[in-house]
This record gives structure tokens, C-alpha cells and sequence, in this order.
């Protein structure tokens, strides 16, 4: 119940981190974009606040075997550069671009009910959806790996199901503390309490 | 005056705001493990194994139930879009499929990624923003107006 209610916290805190800031405003997030014209950089504090803050978070946060209330740590396991990155950023990129919500300020702001914003966020959500079923069918079972690597990522590893966890933790667990823990130590902790 | 609306209004605000979203991303990282990726928590809710997805939900209901309090505690930062209804579900669907195919967006990628110096969110985040400008660009070019 505690567990739940800090993640409920975190996601308060992060709507009212995005409506402080600005973020909340499509008119102020054009006026960020908007280079060309009249531009409006105030928002840049933003990425500034949060990345700054983040920085240190996650720079202490390789000094920690796991996470202070989890089992472990769910990095991405993603590390090319690849197409799907560069094409989805840019598709990303027009839609922010042509409305002025990226994901976050669109699900804080259904709170005021306003009927564009219900338009926005069922689109976008009824989007979700579709697309992580159509990358499943594409990578066509691959399920598995993308599910116990990282949340964050839909199914695209290409290596057995079973690797990526162990060695994705051992090559973490190499680089923060260089010697306590093996590959095998690695692999044979419980994957995690899902 | 309410001290938000002084801050909200003072040049502090966006600052203030990113250090707070930069709180909750931390703490979900910090205790939970977690990266504050909004796009994929939200997308995780379709086809998230069952344990996973419970967490997911209490942080969305966080999202929106801020939402309500801020809308109240701070209405003029709530803007509504002004783009047609087309326009609106277009930009929905595209923020959406944009940010499934890339996992990730301005959260997962533009403020975790970048702070840990990743590449793929360095590149990622600078395309976004790159098409974000260029789509303001045309639409005011467009439009003929001020967008």
C-alpha cells in the first residue's frame, strides 16, 4: 500500500513539476519551438532542472546494489542507434509540434476535462496500444525479452529470452563495482519480484 | 497572492518546475528502480506482465490526480490546444506512435537519457526537438499567421 501511494506521490509530483514549470500550456510549448518566430526559450529551464537533478540521482544511484525499495534496477537494455530510434523521434517531434502536448503534460492535463485535451490523450493512448500490439507481431516473439529486460522497452532484442536479464545486470553490476559480483552471481539472483 | 502563482509567474518557474520533475523522476529510480518514462509506463499498461502493471497505474492516477489539484491550485497553467480537432487527434496519434517506435519521449529520453548522457537519447531528443521547430515552422508558414 506504501509502495503504491509513492508511486501515486511520484506522479504528483511530476504534474505539479509540469504545470509550475509551463509545460502544461501547448501555447508556451509552441513558443518554445517556435525558433523561427517569436521565440519563447524559458522552457529550456526546464530540461535544466530536471536533468540536473536527475544527474546526480543517477550518478549516486551506482554507488547502490538496488534500488532502496526493489529487488533491482531496470535499466534499458537498448544500445544502438537505430532507424526505429531517429524515425520514431521525428514522428514524435511533428505531433508535439502540431498540437504542443508530449505525453506527460497530455495525461496531466485530461484533470481539466477540457475536450481537446480528452481528443489528444485518447488518441494518443488508443495509439499506444496499437502500436506495441503491431511491434509484438513484428518481432513476432520475442515478448518475453522485452518484458523481463525493461518496462520501457516493447519486445525488439534479438538474443534469447532468457540472456539479456542476466548479462544486461552482470555488465551494470561490472561497471559500478568491478569486482564483488560474477556473471553467474548475477544470473542466479532472483530476477525480480514481478 | 497564492506563493505558486508568485512562482508560476516569476521567471523561477520553469527552473522550479524541472527540479521537481527531476524529484519524482529520482525517486522513482532511486526506490523503485524505475526510469520516469511517461510514454512507457503508460504504454506498459497494455502488455506489461500482470505484476508489472499495478505500479504503472498508481504512478498514471499520480499524473492525473496532480492534474486535478494543479488544475485548481493553479488554473492559468493549463492552456487547451488551438488546433482543430483534426489537428489534435492527428498530434495524438503521432506523438503516440512516434514515441512507442522510439521508446521514449521528452520524460524517458529527453530528461533520464540525457542526463546519464545516453546516445540513443541524445540522438532522439535532438530529433524531436529538431521536428517539433520544423513543424511549428510549417504550420505557421502554412497558415499564414502567427501559429
Amino acid at each position: 500500500m506504501i509502495r503504491q501511494l509513492s508511486f501515486v506521490f511520484a506522479g504528483a509530483l511530476f504534474a505539479a513539476g509540469l504545470a509550475v514549470s509551463g509545460m502544461t500550456d501547448p501555447a508556451r510549448v509552441l513558443a518554445f519551438l517556435d525558433v523561427g518566430g517569436r521565440w519563447d526559450p524559458s522552457l529550456a529551464l526546464v530540461m535544466v532542472g530536471a536533468i540536473g537533478v536527475y544527474a546526480v540521482a543517477s550518478a549516486f544511484s551506482k554507488r547502490l546494489r538496488r534500488p532502496f525499495a526493489a529487488s533491482r534496477f531496470h535499466p534499458t537494455n537498448q544500445r544502438h542507434i537505430t532507424p526505429r530510434l531517429v524515425v520514431g523521434s521525428l514522428v514524435f517531434g511533428v505531433g508535439w509540434g502540431l498540437v504542443g502536448y508530449c505525453p506527460g503534460p497530455a495525461i496531466v492535463s485530461t484533470a481539466t476535462g477540457a475536450s481537446s485535451v480528452l481528443y489528444f490523450t485518447l488518441a494518443m493512448v488508443v495509439t499506444f496500444g496499437v502500436t506495441r500490439k503491431l511491434l509484438g507481431r513484428l518481432d513476432d516473439g520475442a515478448d518475453d525479452a522485452g518484458e523481463a529486460v525493461d518496462a520501457l522497452e516493447p519486445a525488439v532484442t534479438m538474443v534469447p529470452a532468457a540472456a539479456p536479464v542476466g548479462l544486461g545486470t552482470a555488465a551494470q553490476a561490472a561497471t559500478s563495482t568491478s569486482t564483488t559480483r560474477t556473471p553467474s552471481g548475477a544470473s542466479r539472483r532472483p530476477s525480480s519480484g514481478q | 497572492m497564492n506563493p505558486l502563482h508568485l512562482l508560476f509567474e516569476s521567471s523561477y518557474g520553469p527552473l522550479a518546475g524541472g527540479v521537481m520533475i527531476g524529484l519524482a523522476a529520482a525517486l522513482l529510480w532511486l526506490v523503485h528502480g524505475r526510469i520516469a518514462g511517461i510514454s512507457g509506463i503508460a504504454g506498459g499498461l497494455f502488455d506489461a506482465p500482470r505484476g508489472d502493471k499495478r505500479w504503472r497505474l498508481s504512478f498514471v492516477l499520480g499524473l492525473v490526480g496532480g492534474g486535478v489539484l494543479f488544475s485548481r491550485l493553479l488554473p492559468e497553467a493549463f492552456g487547451a490546444p488551438s488546433a482543430s480537432v483534426g489537428v489534435v487527434v492527428l498530434g495524438g496519434a503521432l506523438v503516440g506512435f512516434g514515441t512507442t517506435l522510439a521508446n521514449g519521449c521528452t520524460s524517458g529520453h529527453g530528461v533520464c537519457g540525457v542526463a546519464r548522457v545516453s546516445k540513443r537519447s541524445l540522438v532522439a531528443t535532438a530529433a524531436f526537438m529538431a521536428a517539433g521547430m520544423l513543424a511549428v515552422y510549417a504550420a505557421r508558414t502554412l497558415t499564414g499567421g502567427p501559429s
